[in-house]
């Protein structure tokens, strides 16, 4: 089988691999029959199963990734046997699998699995009274002294899998800003470093993650063969001095009667940042922001809201700054695409305005109008057209540099650790890894289907 | 009062199809609507697939019409993309959460949240009835103050914060799993008497949760309309003419104190589905008020909208009856004085 | 006319005292006190008779007088924090010490990091006696956000640590956090209840006074707002808060929401009482004076059960505390910053603190002692109030 395109298309294989896959494939025999170009009309009429259109109704049944279709054959190691909706999943064997190990014995050796749902509050306490055999999702860092003192009673092991985000939390200053007094301020390559060198990241590790987490920037993690300490460290370590300095150089030197730094408009500097309001992290993290840029200055009000509004907020430029998870690949390789660094996406809080300019081809949005920010589109293209693996590596370095350099995102700590519920008796479950989605698939690379109970 | 009945039915449609007006405009407040949400959602995620999908959902729900005409269709007054397919017609549409049509998620969450409910409404009677008939004989009494303060602190403890406590300790002491109504193994399962007994474990927390926090309301409903019969001639009469006291208390004014509780039923449902909607999702059971909650949040509009719906109707049908049944039980409403009290 | 009672016992006497006219109306001083009184003192006195009602009454006015000097009372500043003392227990007072009276006082606590189970572990060192100052200068504040001040009640010793209740995830004083927290879930319910009683009023004055179609729409429409479950309500109107609002606005928002949906029930008690009352005698006899409707209702119809009124405004404050707390808890309603009961439950929902360190969930007590308060006393004015008794 081969796989051509006219523009190149380098992110085929990763995609292909990535935790919800390309499937450039679908089961033929079943579908067929649910499809107007292969099926005549009686057999389209006999399976429509109440759906008003063949293409409603395939697309119903054809969802390899969602497991939603019990009947669909499926070329993973376990097939859903319960039809939704249900609370609890059932996925068995298939026997059709086409891995085997070493052995000749054919995976996966676990024969059943079952899901629950559950409320998402619940799960710790769910996993700590041992009703669980393998839990990770939805238990964070803070629930692990919790897990620990079950462990005995409940017959289970926790392990500390470290998360592979390229931040836990960061801050995203809003560069597209409506209002040409915060523009001015944000686009300001020495406010950013002053903001970031001000943020006292031990004492959030120290508070928060028991001081194990990893203190920096948003970038890449030190498990990444790219990674340098450069870019971890450089604006990111803790200086109110060298911040206050840095400001004044900037000629904000006035300040009001609560000692908060004037913008040259006589406006106070007075950020608000913006966040989905979904976990106690988040508030606790700016609580202890808010008292270290006090000294510099700066003031700070958080403003928690719902998800969809706070995105919509900032896709429309109203935002100042907004809190959120650094970027979703931590540990990349040279060969995976660099679309987390350059400018694709409105999903990317600190230009929201020139990622949807970049997305939707210029029908909406600004065009990117920052020096810095379009060379690393240019670099994004050079990676895109070369195939020499070492070109790519050295337009990797270039681009980290510029966002270390740059500072246009402002992360906190990375490497938070993850823990990881195991019961005692599931083997091959490592005791360290990373646990991120993509890449990762959270279980998924420590491949599941070599785990093995012993009794 | 047969043209009274008429009446109060004719007016129950305006007052459902207000009701319904609100209903939908509620649900519609907040800005966006589901399908641009998951789309958001997906692209954050880097699904770039998705948009083709979402976009097709929402032309075959029509959820690109203006807003007067999603009212209408989703009412059954006006056509759809596929014909005449609203309430009216039996059709209470799709939810986008679940892939399903609302009939089916809602389906089988109706009958444990009746279980829930009608096991919380029994304890509540059992617990409040006995306080409050000692609680107006032995007025002032320090027995008095002391039951009343029992009955009144499940009022005044919050809900979610005295679930999560017994939920644990429930966990710790009898080794009943965490949260929902049965053990894991039986979700989904035939009913069996292992499964009765599962729900009977994790019955008691949700049921004791709700219900303390409605007996206070009732105690002193109960203990007000007791004392006002207990003044009245009839019952000193009887005592002077030789009754019994307890015989007393339950032949005659107890029988007139239960009229408010059923003029009260009408307004049970709702209260006992938001009284639930919490503790609910804290205890994760598989009951309507969860996936109302869920619901309002990700503004899966049908299923919010239907289901309400179908809950306003209940307790208009429901406050209807009572009036009924009040009107039945006491002769001065039924031969006219002013309407209803 | 003589004094002749000794010879005759049963002859006719007659007092030697001048004849005073208003003999039969004039009072002794309590008589006159008792019948003389007016409604309001009448009510009191019932009020006092009721000893749960009392005690409950006291509570209320230490609480809410307690709003006034928060700042005074709490040993700490609200946005104190002690990196050193992340969920540190409760600290006890002790007053003896190695058998010797000291006066009030606290042992310090160690800290260690256990790298295994990853908890900080506390142990109270007998050497480190940290006693406690009365009347001292300690944390500074800003008086109700003006005044510059430092004078608490009771301030740790220097150097030392006072944590009554215990501290929280980031090494913030419970104690304090609890104390200025009170400003805030005591006066949600007030602003709700005024907007509920003027609402109340008014359309229940109107259903009751004029009947007809008034009274039917103005039913129908309590029937409407009944029947809707809280929830969505709540959702929908919070919603509707702007997000560039302040933390400040939006607690009057929330506030207003909760007000906005309590009045039936008081709409409906004025409605019944005005449909009675107006065929009274003295209320006809205004309307035939001259009076205007809303002098009817307002000078004569209402003040004869206003008593009744103020009694069930009173029962629904709790109501409004409760919704405060769980509409935090929805995450609708307060959010840090801002310290309310509610906002420090929320915090304290989790399974981590049911298992270790439940000393987070003493703001329940509060909650609890002011809304049995609330309805001790609501019932007791209740009672006092009936006329009947």
């Amino acid at each position: 089988m081969r796989y051509s395109w006219s523009a190149p298309n380098p992110s085929f294989l990763e995609r292909l691999a990535g935790a919800s896959p390309l499937f450039i494939y679908r089961p033929a025999h079943f579908l067929k029959k649910f499809h107007i170009d292969h099926a005549t009309a009686e057999e389209l009429d006999a399976n429509a199963g109440g759906s008003r259109s063949w293409a409603a109704r395939h697309n119903r049944v054809d969802n390899l990734y969602k497991f939603d279709n019990p009947d669909l054959p499926t070329l993973q190691p376990w097939m859903n046997v319960t039809r939704p909706p249900a609370n609890r999943f059932e996925a068995v064997r298939n026997p059709y699998y086409h891995r085997i190990d070493e052995a000749g014995r054919q995976l996966p050796y676990v024969d059943r699995i079952f899901m629950s749902q559950a409320s998402a509050q619940l799960i710790p306490a769910k996993a700590g009274s041992g009703e669980v055999d393998l839990q990770a999702r939805a238990i964070f860092f803070n629930n692990f002294p919790f897990l620990k003192q079950g462990e005995k009673r409940n017959d289970y092991v926790t392990h500390l899998w470290r998360e592979a985000k390229g931040s836990h939390i960061a801050l995203y200053p809003n560069l597209n800003i409506d209002d040409p007094g915060w523009r001015a301020l944000f686009r300001d390559v020495r406010f950013r470093r002053a903001l970031s060198m001000a943020v006292d990241r031990s004492l959030i590790n120290e508070a928060l993650y028991f001081g194990l987490a990893i203190e920096g920037n948003n970038t890449v993690l030190p498990d990444s063969p790219l990674f340098k300490d450069e870019y971890q460290l450089k604006w990111a370590t803790f200086d109110p001095d060298e911040s206050n300095d840095l400001l004044d150089a900037m000629g904000l030197t006035e300040r009001n009667s609560d000692g908060t730094r004037l913008m040259p408009d006589g406006r106070p500097i007075e950020i608000v940042i913006e966040t989905a309001g979904e976990s106690t992290e988040e508030t606790d993290v700016l609580q202890l922001i808010t008292e270290s840029w006090a000294e510099i200055g700066v003031k700070i009000f958080s403003k928690p809201s719902q998800r969809e509004v706070f995105r919509n907020r900032i896709f429309a430029g109203q935002t100042q700054m907004a809190v959120w998870t650094g970027w979703e690949n931590g540990v990349p390789t040279a060969r995976f695409r660099p679309k987390e660094l350059a400018v694709t996406s409105q999903h990317q809080y600190q230009w929201p305005q020139w990622g949807q300019h970049y997305e939707t081809k210029g029908k909406s949005g600004e065009p990117v109008d920052m020096p810095e920010a379009q060379q690393l589109d240019a670099l994004h293209a050079e990676w895109l057209a070369t195939r020499d693996p070492d070109e790519r590596e050295a337009i990797w370095h270039k681009m980290l540099t510029i966002h270390a350099d740059q500072v246009f995102t402002i992360g906190i700590v990375s490497g938070v650790m993850q823990p990881i519920v195991v019961r005692e008796g599931l083997n091959n479950v490592p005791k360290e890894g990373i646990y991120n989605w993509d890449p990762g698939a959270h279980f998924g690379i420590y491949r599941p289907d070599t785990f093995w109970f012993d009794r | 009062m047969f043209n009274y009945l008429i009446q109060r039915l004719l007016i129950m449609i305006p007052t459902l199809l207000v009701i319904s007006l609100l209903v939908f405009i509620i649900i519609q407040l907040p800005p966006g609507d589901f399908l641009s949400n998951r789309l958001a959602e997906l692209q954050s995620q880097g699904d770039s697939a998705a948009t083709e999908r979402i976009e097709f959902l929402r032309a075959q729900y029509g959820l690109d019409r203006p807003f007067f005409e999603q009212y209408a269709v989703w009412l059954g007054v006006w056509p759809g993309p596929d014909g005449f397919s609203g309430m009216l017609q039996g059709d209470m549409g799709h939810s986008f959460e679940f892939d399903l049509p609302v009939t089916d998620v809602v389906g089988d969450r109706i009958w444990l949240s009746v279980i829930v409910s009608f096991a919380t409404i029994i304890f509540t009677w059992l617990v409040s009835f006995p306080i409050g008939v000692y609680s107006a004989t032995h007025q002032y009494s320090w027995g008095d103050h002391s039951l009343t303060f029992i009955g009144f602190l499940g009022l005044a403890t919050p809900n979610f914060l005295l679930a999560l406590v017994l939920l644990y300790l429930a966990n710790v002491w009898f080794g009943t799993e965490i949260g929902g109504l049965m053990d894991d193994q039986y979700l989904d399962q035939p009913w069996s008497f292992g499964k009765f007994v599962s729900v009977l474990e994790h019955l008691w927390v949700p049921v004791v949760v709700i219900g303390t926090s409605g007996t206070a309301g009732m105690i002193r409903r109960l203990r007000a309309n007791l004392l006002d019969e207990l003044q009245k001639q009839y019952v000193t009469t009887g005592r002077a003419k030789g009754l019994g006291r307890f015989r007393l208390l339950m032949k005659y004014p107890l029988r007139m104190s239960l009229n408010p509780f059923i003029a009260d039923i009408g307004n049970l449902l709702p209260q006992v589905v938001s009284g639930a909607a919490i503790v609910s999702v804290v205890l994760s059971l598989p009951t309507t008020g969860p996936m109302l909650l869920q619901a309002l949040e990700s503004q899966d509009q049908f299923l919010a909208g239907s289901f309400l719906m179908g809950l306003a109707l209940l307790t208009v049908v429901g406050m209807f009856l009572s009036d009924v049944a009040l009107a039945l039980l006491d002769p001065r409403i039924r031969l006219g004085a002013s309407g209803t009290r | 006319m003589t004094d002749r009672s000794t010879e005759n016992p049963l002859e006719h006497f007659v007092s030697q005292e001048p004849f005073d006219p208003y003999s039969i109306e004039t009072m002794t001083p309590e008589q006159e006190r008792f019948f003389m009184a007016s409604q309001w003192k009448m009510m009191w006195w019932k009020l006092l008779r009721h000893k749960l009602a009392v005690i409950s009454g006291v509570i209320l006015l230490v609480l809410y007088a307690s709003i006034l000097i928060s700042e005074f009372l709490a040993p700490y500043d609200l946005n104190f924090r002690d990196r050193r003392s992340i969920f540190a227990p409760p600290q006890g007072i002790h007053l003896f010490h190695e058998g010797k009276f000291v006066g009030p006082f606290v042992y310090g606590y160690d800290q260690k990091l256990n790298l295994e189970t990853l908890q900080r572990e506390y142990t109270p060192n007998p050497d480190k006696v940290y006693k406690l100052r009365f009347f001292c200068r300690g944390d500074e504040y800003k008086f109700w956000g003006q005044i510059k001040g430092s004078f608490h009640f009771v301030c740790p010793a220097e150097g030392g640590t006072f944590y009554l209740l215990g501290t929280d995830r980031l090494g913030r004083d419970m104690l304090s956090r609890i104390i200025y927290g009170t400003r805030i879930s005591l006066t949600v319910g007030l602003v709700g209840i005024t907007i509920s009683f003027l609402l109340g009023i008014v359309l229940g004055g109107l259903a009751g006074y004029y009947g007809g179609w008034v009274d039917s729409l103005v039913q129908r429409t309590i029937e409407i707002i009944r029947s809707f479950p809280e929830l969505p309500l709540w959702m929908a109107l919070s919603a509707a808060l702007p997000v560039t609002w302040s933390p400040i606005l939006i607690y009057f928002g929330i506030t207003i929401i909760l007000g906005l949906i309590d009045w039936t029930g008081l709409a409906r008690a004025v409605r019944s009482k005005l449909l009675a009352l107006r065929e009274e005698d003295f209320a006809t006899a205004a309307v035939l004076l001259g009076a205007s409707p809303r002098r009817v209702i307002g000078r004569h119809l209402l003040p004869s059960f206003m008593s009744h009124l103020i009694a069930s405004a009173t029962l629904s404050i709790p109501s409004m505390i409760l919704g405060e707390t769980a509409l935090s808890f929805l995450g609708l309603g307060l959010r840090p910053p801002i310290t309310s009961w509610g906002v420090l439950l929320n915090e304290a929902q989790n399974i981590n603190v049911v298992a270790l360190h439940p000393w987070l969930m003493i703001p329940v007590i509060p909650v609890i002692i002011t809304v049995l308060a609330l309805n001790f006393f609501g019932d007791g004015l209740r009672d006092a109030a009936d006329p009947y008794k």
